[in-house]
């Protein structure tokens, strides 16, 4: 499912595996991406129980769901991109600037003209 | 100058460096002692000038007053105080700035490339809401690819023309649909509660070209109406915006007319879905307009702003948009007066057509589906609706009805021919007992057949104004069968309809007239 897993595994010879490197993700947040990627190779789940799976799978703090975009990038696993990028997009919806602003403890600095 | 600056530096030497109160929020903490490097000398400075922020009694403009006066008349210290003043206020803003924006990549950590992902995912409302937001996601909420899909329909009138710009000109290329206009709000989904123009202000007002404030000074009041030239933008910059629309969407937008959206299509040569919903436009020239230009169209969805008076419709016309438009395969005509000639040649002579939809058409008697399923057009319909069309006769129902039971049609899923006013028959309304509705349902357990007419039961004695339909068709009568129906469905009851069997006649035998017009076997 990670395609960046998938190259490393393609490029490297076998029967030198030992690990692949993934400096940037950390240990809880790959976790959960082990997790999810478990949960969608099993087949096991029919497409709508595997839909509400998604939305529980999503349903966190959205520091944790920072995390998982940029490692879902790294590691390239399109669909749980999608999935964490929706559940942020989801979040944005329906709120006012001053809204979006609190929720992401985001500082206005619009109100100064742009530096050069 | 030399003289200023040593009177300056004596007045500081007597200042005593003030302690920190314990009731300042603000109170600096000691530096350590400065070395003789010019720099650090400025920086003490600065550090000993904003340490007077503590000072209890502070009264800058005093202190200010009694040194100017004890300078030389030529002095230049007021401009002096004015420049630092400036210089230092800059300075504060300005790292203020940077220490928000610092905050914000901190709180924010996902770089341009995944912001504009999610800003992608976004309404084109939530994407204003958020460019307004700060300034990072401004620049990000520049990006084309958010603005793929601009859903700029309102509940009133708020949008206007310098908006729809902006907004197909940040699309530019990366355009692919485009909503306009206004939707009352039972057709319109919730959420839709703020207004959007305002928040739309604030996010656009930074852009370098835009000449937003400069029109509302000429003009001295804002416009929120769209006008004619409102899709002008799309053949703007060469035509790249309109050149890969592939949805246009346009709803009761007052002012437009046939001449400014002929030339909005003909900007739009990759169209495959083109909706038009109340505007005041001629159904003939809109659909040459489209065969013209539009040859990949593949869903036409139009309902007219006048129903029934638009007559325009020639069979020349069918004929040419038969031929240049060969991949459409959904054509909805709403409202309009439309001959079943001209209807045979459009639904015979589109060889993909599945989805056709002429309710509240006047002059249509159903003629035009005889024969019609054994042939190439008409063997692939999977929905047909005809629903209130006010000249469509019961014979010719019962005609189409029976082909069906003979085996043609197979495809057809969906059939809606209900009509709240009955159908055109030579007898009284409610002898729809001869259509064989039952029949077909049995026949075709696939297909949903939606037939409501009004029933027996609903005399004028018994039916007042805020009877709804509902209940009037539950009304069990023996002679009318003919409330028989798949889904229940909305058509508000008129009262006028309603009444009795003289009044029920006159309403039907209408149709009569057109007859010698539409017997032509093509």
């Amino acid at each position: 499912m990670s395609k960046t897993v998938k190259d490393a595994i393609e490029t490297i010879p076998t029967d030198e595996i030992n690990s692949i490197s993934l400096s940037l993700v950390r240990s809880e947040i790959l976790t959960k991406v082990i997790e999810y990627c478990k949960k969608h190779n099993s087949a096991q789940m029919s497409d709508v129980d595997l839909m509400d799976w998604d939305v529980e799978f999503a349903n966190v703090h959205y520091t944790t769901l920072f995390d998982l975009v940029l490692s879902a990038n790294y590691m390239n696993i399109n669909c749980l991109l999608d999935l964490v990028c929706g559940k942020i997009a989801d979040m944005i919806k329906g709120k006012t600037p001053g809204e979006i602003a609190k929720l992401f403890d985001i500082k206005d600095v619009s109100t100064y003209e742009e530096d050069n | 100058m030399r003289l200023v600056m040593d009177t300056v530096e004596e007045e500081f030497v007597e200042i005593p460096i003030p302690i920190p109160s314990s009731t300042s929020s603000s109170s600096m903490a000691k530096r350590p002692c400065p070395s003789q490097n010019p720099r650090m000398e400025l920086e003490n400075l600065l550090y000993q000038f904003l340490s007077l922020s503590d000072r209890p009694s502070l009264s800058l403009d005093l202190s200010f007053e009694n040194l100017l006066q004890s300078m030389p008349p030529d002095t230049d210290l007021i401009d002096r105080a004015l420049k630092m003043g400036s210089l230092l206020l800059d300075a504060a803003k300005h790292s203020s700035r940077k220490r928000a924006s610092n905050h914000n990549s901190i709180v924010w950590p996902l770089p341009p490339d995944l912001t504009f992902k999610i800003f992608s995912m976004l309404d084109t409302q939530s994407l204003c809401y958020v460019s307004a937001a700060c300034s990072f996601f401004s620049k990000c909420a520049k990006d084309p690819l958010c603005y793929e899909n601009l859903d700029l329909t309102t509940l009133v009138p708020k949008v206007n023309n310098a908006v729809v710009a902006t907004m197909i000109q940040r699309a530019g290329k990366a355009l692919r649909s485009l909503k306009l206009g206004v939707v009352p709000a039972t057709a319109c989904s919730p959420g839709f509660c703020q207004p959007m123009v305002s928040t739309i202000r604030k996010a656009i007002v930074e852009a370098p070209n835009f000449s937003w404030n400069d029109k509302r000074s000429r003009q001295g009041r804002e416009s929120s109406v769209l006008t004619r030239c409102c899709l002008s933008p799309l053949s703007g910059d060469g035509g790249a915006p309109g050149a890969l629309l592939r949805k246009l969407h346009l709803y009761n937008i007052e002012r437009m007319d046939s001449t400014s959206l002929c030339g909005a299509l003909s900007a739009c040569p990759s169209l495959l879905d083109l909706e038009i919903v109340g505007i005041h436009v001629e159904l003939r020239q809109t659909l040459m307009s489209v065969s013209a230009n539009c040859h990949l169209i593949e869903r036409l969805f139009f309902e007219s702003s006048r129903t029934g008076r638009d007559d325009s419709l020639k069979a020349q016309t069918c004929s040419e948009l038969v031929n240049n438009c060969p991949n459409l395969t959904s054509l909805s005509l709403r409202g309009f007066k439309l001959h079943d000639c001209k209807v045979r040649i459009l639904v015979k002579g589109f060889r993909k057509l599945k989805y056709v939809d002429f309710s509240s058409s006047y002059s249509i008697t159903g003629n035009f589906l005889r024969n019609l399923g054994n042939c190439n057009g008409g063997n692939l319909l999977e929905v047909l609706i005809l629903r209130d069309c006010m000249h469509l006769k019961e014979m010719e129902v019962i005609r189409f009805l029976t082909a069906i039971l003979a085996g043609d049609f197979k495809l057809l899923m969906h059939l809606d021919i209900s009509n709240r006013e009955g159908l055109a028959c030579e007898a009284d309304w409610y002898h729809s007992s001869n259509m064989p509705i039952k029949q077909v349902l049995e026949a075709r357990p696939d297909m949903r057949l939606v037939a409501e007419y009004p029933s027996e039961g609903s005399y004028a004695e018994t039916f007042d104004a805020e009877m709804n339909s509902d209940i009037s068709l539950q009304f069990s009568s023996p002679t009318s069968d003919g409330s028989i129906f798949m889904s229940t469905s909305e058509s508000s009851y008129n009262s006028d309809h309603g009444s009795g069997n003289e009044e029920g006649q006159d309403a039907v035998i209408y149709g009569e007239s057109s007859d010698e017009d539409n017997n032509m076997n093509l």
